[in-house]
Order: structure tokens, then sequence, then C-alpha cells
């Protein structure tokens, strides 16, 4: 007996399920949030659970079933299929026009109240229901729900030629080597680019992503504090910044970081197909089992600038000579604009405009020879399709890290430069990395904020920042992990330091993935700051350490 | 003697706002518990949404009376909780005018006290919305709710409109009444 009762209960609440997972019932019936989790027995609509608060409020009231905590009735059940939101709503909504009765917003709790006192006790928009309407809806929703759950096999839809879809046929036209048209997408072209990756050998693109990846410019630690030796091989190329397939507009911000800047003054070498010194970049730093070699010299190069606090130059796989207080992530300053840099400014990954103080996220930068991952720190920005992810180059006081204009879509994930420089806010939960699968989706993160979280957290792992297959065509097996070992903290240095804008996170994932096996795997780079340096020793898994 | 001194003492304390006794409050989805608990709270009518898990409040219902009261979700699957919350006291809210659903009621309500925790323990029974058209009279929720039936214990029906707060108070007072009582008689 009770064990035939909670088999009917399962049975229903299955059927239930089924029912809310029809098109119609999948919003609620009242503020169309997604997801309704009520049923309102007296009118059988689906509704969600604040609605289902106010419904009970209602006069008279409704009464409400939580599809989840109650126990339906087979005549309930037979209520419910008669009715759903779709007769529903030509009865309590058939004279509804939204023209002179808005719909309200479903966040207004009491403008919804007022709608729905409007629809039920009033009954300003009813029409009486007749026997046809609801043996249409029984009929309609019978009918969905027995087709539901006929899982055909693929093979009786598809006949017997199905067999000649084979998997591998795929990767000829996604596989990471041969395409090189990811990184056309279309945003480039939008950008007339003399030296479009296209026309690269496979591995080109692979480069022209890593110069993507910023972190690889990044992952070159030992370039950290000691003024990379390595000249740049390559010539500034002015016309680099065209190469970036960076969607059109955007691209200005990009090229003038800090605004100073003569193009030509920065080392675009990102792009450029032959340049190689970049290529090196397998060698990055999750590569080398010594990776964390690099990051003793961090650490020591941080110590140092704390005791010489004027000399803080970080570079970040760039080939930098300037002095003063300079962290260019990945990009190459070269020593005639670094002199300009006197105040804290931290490029990441760009030319240094010779802003002082300006935080540059962009990615002039370029492969940056010199760099074992040479990868070119044009990280941000830089390739792909999209979007310069941190926008343009803020050459403001505040670290405004992007003052890109509009980038396409959603991407500059980084958002503009306001004030704080919020970069993207990610959600804890999704996966840092930056992903490429298309356009730097925000969601995926980069950069997420964390408002506390200090510490340039890497992940461990080689992750995120995971280069999609088609994307940016990641380098197979590159796994070039900006992974920055969770335990050597970069110690804060006491000396003033580089904000990286204060308060605020960034954590992002870099490190390419080998062809876009997104790890969800943690944060990456986290940059919290306030007023002192960021220290590193964020542990690594944590995604965004968020507050 | 000194028995005398700390009963004189502990009937002292009980008017005086000291530890407030706890009282679970009980009764099927869409009662009007957590409206009931709030209005006492903030005398305001809130809209609330159903409960999940529980909501528990210090509330001063009477001068002299402070009951921190447990306001469990009713939910059918959530009534397998109650039991964990069994207390001393119990309010038990009715749906007046849900004349289907009082069959039910009278179960849960059965349920709870025919548990060992629950014995003796004195039942005040809200017989909520009784502004709403069709709602049985106190008497009858006490009839249908089977309490004349219910002789080892005290209790006490209330009819009660929880927007209004009207009632509710009064039942309160009687918690406290007889809560007091059945403290007593039990040592």
């Amino acid at each position: 007996m009770a064990t035939n009762k909670r088999k009917q209960d399962e049975k229903h609440l299955k059927m239930l399920r089924e029912m809310v997972a029809l098109p119609s019932n999948k919003t609620c019936f009242d503020c169309h949030q997604r997801g309704p989790t009520y049923v309102n027995m007296t009118i059988g609509s689906f509704v969600c659970t604040s609605c289902s608060g106010i419904l009970r409020g209602l006069n008279p009231p409704h009464r409400v079933k939580s599809i989840s905590m109650a126990s339906f009735t087979p005549e309930e059940m037979d209520f419910l299929k008669m009715h759903g939101n779709e007769l529903n709503r030509k009865v309590f909504l058939g004279l509804y026009d939204n023209r002179t009765w808005p719909e309200p917003d479903s966040r207004d709790e009491q403008r919804v109240r007022d709608f729905m006192v409007q629809k039920y006790e009033n009954k300003r928009f009813y029409v009486a229901p007749t026997d046809a309407m609801r043996e249409e809806a029984k009929r309609m929703n019978e009918a969905a729900l027995s087709k539901q759950p006929q899982v055909k096999p693929l093979r009786s839809l598809l006949g017997e030629n199905a067999t000649k879809l084979v998997v591998n046929s795929q990767p000829s036209q996604v596989s990471h080597n041969s395409t090189p048209a990811p990184v056309t997408a279309p945003a480039m072209a939008a950008v007339p680019k003399p030296t479009v990756p296209a026309a690269v050998p496979a591995q080109q693109p692979a480069k022209a992503s890593s110069g993507f990846d910023l972190l690889g410019g990044f992952a070159d630690f030992s370039s950290f504090g000691a003024a990379p030796s390595a000249p740049p091989a390559q010539p500034a190329q002015s016309s680099a910044p065209a190469t970036f397939p960076i969607s059109s507009a955007p691209l200005q911000p990009f090229s003038n970081t800090g605004g100073l800047q003569p193009l030509s003054a920065t080392p675009l070498n990102a792009a450029p197909p032959t340049s190689t010194p970049a290529s090196s970049a397998p060698t990055n730093f999750s590569a080398i089992s010594d990776k964390y070699a690099a990051l003793a010299d961090l650490d020591s190069t941080f110590s140092t600038t704390t005791a010489a606090p004027t000399q803080q130059t970080v570079n970040w796989g760039g080939s930098d000579s300037t002095v003063g207080s300079t962290i260019n992530w990945g990009g190459s300053t070269p020593g005639s604009t670094g002199s300009g840099d006197t105040g804290g400014s931290i490029n990441w990954g760009g030319s240094s405009g010779g802003g002082s103080g300006g935080l540059g996220w962009n990615s002039n930068a370029g492969g940056v020879p010199g760099g074992p991952s040479a990868v070119g720190g044009g990280v941000f920005g830089a390739t792909s399709t999209a979007a310069n992810p941190f926008g343009g180059g803020g050459g403001g006081a505040p670290p405004a890290m992007s003052q890109a204009a509009g980038m396409p879509g959603q991407a500059n994930p980084f958002g503009a430069g306001g004030a704080p420089p919020a970069f993207g806010q990610a959600p804890a939960s999704t996966p840092s990395s930056f992903g490429y699968q298309q356009q730097f989706p925000v969601q995926n993160g980069g950069f997420g904020m964390a408002s506390t979280a200090a510490g340039f957290a890497y992940s461990s792992a080689p992750a995120t920042y995971g280069v999609a297959p088609q994307g940016f065509q990641a380098q197979p097996g590159m796994a070039q992990g900006f992974g920055m070992p969770a335990a050597q903290g970069f110690g804060p240095p006491a000396g003033p330091p580089p904000a990286y804008g204060a308060q605020q996170g960034f954590g992002a994932g870099w490190g390419q993935m080998p062809g876009g096996a997104q790890q969800p795997s943690a944060n990456p780079f986290m940059v919290g700051t306030q007023s002192s340096m960021p220290p590193y020793s964020q542990p690594y898994n944590q995604p965004y350490s968020q507050p | 003697m000194g028995l005398y001194l700390s009963r004189l003492l502990e009937s002292l304390w009980s008017y005086s706002e000291g530890t407030p006794s706890r009282v679970l409050m009980l009764g099927l989805d869409n009662a009007g518990k957590t409206t009931i608990l709030y209005k006492v709270k903030l005398n305001d009518d809130v809209t609330t949404i159903p409960t999940l898990g529980f909501n528990v409040e210090t509330v001063s219902p009477v001068k002299g009376v402070t009951f921190t009261v447990w306001d469990v979700g009713g939910q059918k699957a959530l009534r397998q909780l109650w039991r964990h919350y069994y207390e001393n006291c119990l309010l038990y809210v009715v749906d007046s005018a849900d004349q289907t659903r009082m069959s039910e009621s009278r179960e849960e309500l059965e349920a709870v006290c025919g548990s060992p925790d629950m014995a003796g323990v004195p039942v005040v029974v809200i017989a909520n919305k009784q502004d709403l058209p069709g709602a049985c009279k106190t008497s009858e929720v006490a009839e249908q709710l089977g309490l004349h039936k219910m002789t080892d214990r005290k209790w006490f029906v209330q009819g009660a409109c929880a927007p209004t707060g009207q009632g509710i108070y009064e039942a309160m007072q009687e918690l406290a009444r007889l809560s007091k009582d059945f403290k007593q008689s039990q040592r």
C-alpha cells in the first residue's frame, strides 16, 4: 500500500516534470521566470516560487503546491493535464492586450501582484473556458507528454544512411592545426590585415593564439624582474595591430595604449608568422619542469623590488628597458618609451605607452621575444576573433583596465573603463577559462573580479585559457598554463605596488589548453590588490576566490 | 523549603521575560503559519512564499510572554521533518476554508500527538482564515479535527485571521497559559 503510493507519487512527479518541460509551461505563468517550481492547483498553471507566494495571498487565495514537495492525486494530475499555462493564457489573459496593460517586470513584486489582482480577482482579461478548450488543452498536453518519452533511436530517424555519419570526418574541418580559419572569424574580416595568419602554416595560428595567451607572455616569469635581455627579434611592425584580428572599431584602443605611443614603437610580434623567437612557446611554463624556478626569480624580483622601489619593473615576458615601476605584461616596451614610464604603469601585454600610471591591458604585444614562451603577451585582446578582452589600453591614472570602445559583442570582459577597473565579473562557478570558443564569452569569465581576493593565483593546471580548437587554434599539447604554483607566493613586496587595480580580482585562466579541452579549472590569475602588491600566494584551485 | 523557594523563583522568572519558551508551529501547507509568525513578529502582513525548512523568530505577542516560535514548512514532503522539532508547546494551524483537506489536517495532527515525544503536550489550534467565505467556524474545526476525542491533553481552538492579526494574540495568550500549566505538571 505504502509502496504503491510511493510509486504513484513517483509516477506523478515524473509526469509533472515532463509537463513542466513543455514549452508553454517552462516559464512561470505569472511572471515568466523560467523554471516553475510550483503549481497553482486552483487554475492549473505552473508558477515560480515568488508568484506562488503572491497567489496564496490573493483573495480568494489560490492553492499552490510545490512540484517537488507535495504529492498529487490522480485527479489533480488530470486537472493539471487539462489546464496548464497554455489554456490559462487563453482564459485569464484572453482579453489581454499588452498595449493597454503592459505586463509588469518580474522583478517588481508589487506590480506583479497588482497585475495578478487584475488577472485573478478582477478577472479583467478573463474569458470563460469552454469544454472544447479544455479538451484541446488536454489533448495537446497528452500528445506532448506521450511524445516526449519516445526517444527514438537515431537510426529510426535518420534511416540507414545514418551510419555514414562518422565522427572521424569531423576533424578535418575543425582540426586544430589545419585551420587558420578560426582566426579568420568574422571579426577578422573587418580588419585589413596584410599578414593574415591564414596564409600561415598551421603552427602560426597557434602562435597567434598563443599571442592571445596573455599569460603565455606572462608565463615567462623569469623575465619578470630581470630585464629581459633578449631583444625583440622582430622589428616592431607598425602594421601589426592590423593583423590582430580584432574586430574593427575596438582596434583603436589597442594600438594606442596610453595614447602616447606611436605604433611603431610597439613591437607587435605576435601576429607575424615568420617571427619566431616567439615560437618557442612550447617551452612554456607548464611544460617545463623548472617552471617554478622562474617563479623563484619572480619572487626574488619582487623582493628586490621592495628593496629598491624605484626599480619596480615587472616585465612579464616582454623585453623592457623601462625603469620606474612599470609592469609590463608580456609586451615589449621599447626602451625609449619606457623611459617615459615613470610612474607605476602597468602594461599588460602591451606596448606600454609612455603614459605614466597607465594600465594597459592591451595587447599590442606580441610575441615577446626573449621570453621562453615567447608567446607573446598579446593575450589580452590579441588575436582572436574577439576581442581584446582586456579592453583598450588604459591610460588613465586609475587603472582603468579598459577603455576599449565598444567591443564587439560581449567581448571585452574586462569591462569598459569604469573607474574601478572591473575586470568583468565572472560568475564564480564558471570555469574561469577565458574560453575561447568564440568570442571570449564573458561568461567564461576571464579576469573575473574577485573583490577581495588577492593574489595572482594561478591554477596550477594547464588550465584555462583553453583555446578552443576552432577559436584560436591552440597549439596542441601546449598546455601552457600560466600555472603558477600556488605555494609560491610572490611575497607581496612591501613597497609601493603596482596596484593592479585596486581591490580587483583578476581571475582568468590563461594558459593555453591543448585543443580545447577546457578544464574547468580554475583561476588563473587573480590579482587583487589593495594598495599593496598582489600577493601571489593565492592557492590555486580557487577559481576566483570569491569573497 | 529549598524546593519551594526555587519554584517561587521560577514563577517569578516566568513573568519576567527570561528565557523564552519554545513553541512549535505546525499545520498543513498553506495554512498560514508563516504569515501568523510574521504578523506577530512584525505586526505586518507579509507576503510569504512556501516555507522550505523553517522560520524561527522570538516573538513577544503578549506582555510578559516571550516565545521562540519555530515555524516549520507544512508541505507533504516536509512533514516528515516535523518530529525533529517536537517541543513542549504546539501551535497547530488549520486553514478553515480548506474543507477538502480538513481530514488530512486531522491525520497529521493525530500523527503528531500520537508521538511519544508529544505526549500530553498542550495544543492550541488556530482556525485560520476565518475571514474567507466558506470558512468553517471554530467549533466545526474542532469537530472535524476530532479534538473532542483528544482527552490526553489540553487543547484550545481559536479562530483567527492572520492578515489582520485577529485572534492570534488570544491564541498566544492561551498557549502561554497552557504551557505553563503543562510545565508545572511535569515536575
